[in-house]
């Protein structure tokens, strides 16, 4: 039995949220809470400054020492006086056995025999994908750039909803099998938490608001790339779907997130619309999800397969390359969408020329979401 | 339209609300107390709590949960707190748990998801 608990000052407050996702849902009590805080938040945030670098690995391996900002862009691989390491895969997966100890016990290491567990073979293919793409269509030799060993932890926790990168490892729950089955299921998924990590050693986006969204966003564009790469498919034959069947089959729904089509990837009488934007005019502002990175991911994500899929071929070769370059540059941790969109078009301008196709259907696609103007000079 | 609650609403209302992960589904719970001894109880373990004392941002990971607790006596903010997924330890975590266990038995408020 449920009980309204909403005084009517915090009836007016929702009326007031500038939140549509808060405005929709005005009839709950506890939603309005949570405008009414969201809005409090929204004010602390503006005056507060979120760390602005990331703390060093205390891992011991050399290879694990996060960078700081501003050191080389690209990791040094390939812009490194000193030789570069010879290009090294070596991953090993771990088990938690559903408990919530990292790293738990080593159940499959580098060049072993796949395991009884399917879990821990997706994740061990998984980085094995991701490290190719990297490698292969990029130059890039690990994460860091320097061959940092790729670790995973599988049957994390339990009944656990959820992938996330934890700064030294990969973590993956079973799901609850009822919404949620295994997070492995998916390579997109795996080549996005790897790709956080590659984030992290390079323009290190604070994961907070635009640079938030910017940072999955880039998560997302190589997870994708990464099965694309895998199933060496073109930008036109791409589904552009993030966690592709992940959802048990009780939810109305083909993924979590659709990059082309932001908002539509799942449609569910328990789960509700998938509420991602596809352009800026319909932006979220709001302090639930470190500023709604996972929601405003949707517009970057909508520019790059536009860009993508109007330059046509294997994206990892145009568009693709295009995102890397830009991600190991110069761009600020704090970097908004127009910044991160202008120092596109000069990475893209920079590998293929100003007057290229390429460059010009990476400016067309940040236009269509709405964060440049037509015709405006980067 | 639900009533506003005054006197015949629950004596103390926490809610917790799970956002973000790399789904960035929300999620909300709530659990009520309707009597004042289980009001007292649910605030003598709730006060002990370092409200206002931990961070509300995890630098270091991407994709984990971020979790927001209100409690609310008789209509008024009590506590009020945003921590990270890697903050939900001890006493936090066994409140959320409690919540969680209140909203999903039977009887209990029903869970949902918000979009
Ligand atoms: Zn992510």
């Amino acid at each position: 039995m449920m009980h309204s608990i909403v005084p009517p000052y915090l009836l007016q407050k929702i009326a007031d949220a500038d939140d549509t996702r808060m405005a929709r849902a005005s009839a709950s009590a506890r939603r309005a809470l949570l405008a009414r805080d969201s809005i409090q938040d929204a004010r602390l945030l503006s005056t507060e400054k979120p760390p602005a670098s990331r703390r060093e690995s205390d891992s011991g391996e050399p290879g694990a020492r996060q960078s700081a900002v501003g050191t080389s862009p690209g990791g040094g691989s390939r812009h490194s006086s000193e030789a570069a390491p010879a290009p090294t895969l070596d991953r090993t997966v771990y088990t938690a056995r559903n408990t919530e100890q990292l790293p738990g016990s080593k159940v499959r290491s580098e060049g072993e025999a796949p395991s009884s567990d399917v879990t821990v073979d997706e994740a061990y293919d998984g980085l094995g994908a991701t490290y190719r793409l990297y490698d292969e269509a990029f130059g890039r030799n690990s994460i860091d750039g320097r061959g940092l060993p790729l670790l995973a932890t599988v049957h994390y926790g339990q009944d656990y909803d959820n992938a996330y990168w934890d700064g030294e490892r990969m973590v993956f729950g079973d799901g609850d099998g009822e919404v949620f089955g295994r997070f492995t299921a998916s390579v997109s998924v795996i080549g996005h938490e790897l790709s956080h990590g590659v984030t992290q050693f390079t323009a290190a986006l604070d994961y907070q608001g635009q640079s938030g969204a910017l940072n999955e966003s880039y998560s997302d564009v190589m997870g994708a790339l990464v099965e694309q790469y895998q199933r060496q498919q073109t930008a036109g034959e791409a589904s552009w779907l993030i966690g592709e069947g992940l959802f048990t089959p009780a939810v109305q729904g083909t993924a979590l997130r659709s990059m082309i089509a932001p908002g539509t990837a799942y449609d569910d009488d328990v789960l509700g619309r998938d509420p991602q934007p596809a352009d800026m005019a319909n932006y979220v502002e709001t302090t639930d999800d470190n500023g709604g990175v996972h929601l405003n991911s949707g517009i970057p994500n909508r520019a790059f397969a536009l860009a993508a899929i109007e330059i046509g071929g294997f994206a990892w070769e145009s568009a693709g390359q295009v995102w890397y370059d830009t991600i190991t540059g110069t761009l600020a941790p704090d970097a908004d969408f127009v910044a991160f969109a202008d120092a596109t078009i000069a990475a893209a301008t920079a590998r293929f020329g100003a007057d290229s196709a390429k460059t010009k259907a990476v400016r067309a696609g940040w236009v269509k979401v709405g964060v440049l103007e037509d015709g405006a000079a980067s | 339209m639900e009533q506003p609650a005054e006197r015949s609403g629950p004596v103390v209302a926490v809610t917790v609300v799970r956002s973000g992960g790399f789904a960035g589904l929300k999620r909300t719970w709530e659990a009520t107390a309707e009597d004042q001894s289980s009001a007292k109880d649910w605030l003598g373990f709730a006060d002990s709590l370092p409200w206002g004392r931990v961070p509300s941002q995890d630098a270091t990971s991407a994709d984990r949960f971020v979790y927001r607790i209100v409690i609310v006596v008789r209509s008024e903010v009590r506590h009020e707190a945003t921590l990270p997924e890697s903050e939900l330890t001890g006493g936090w975590r066994e409140l959320v748990d409690r919540v969680q266990q209140q909203a999903d038995a039977p009887g209990g408020s029903e869970p949902h998801c918000q979009a």
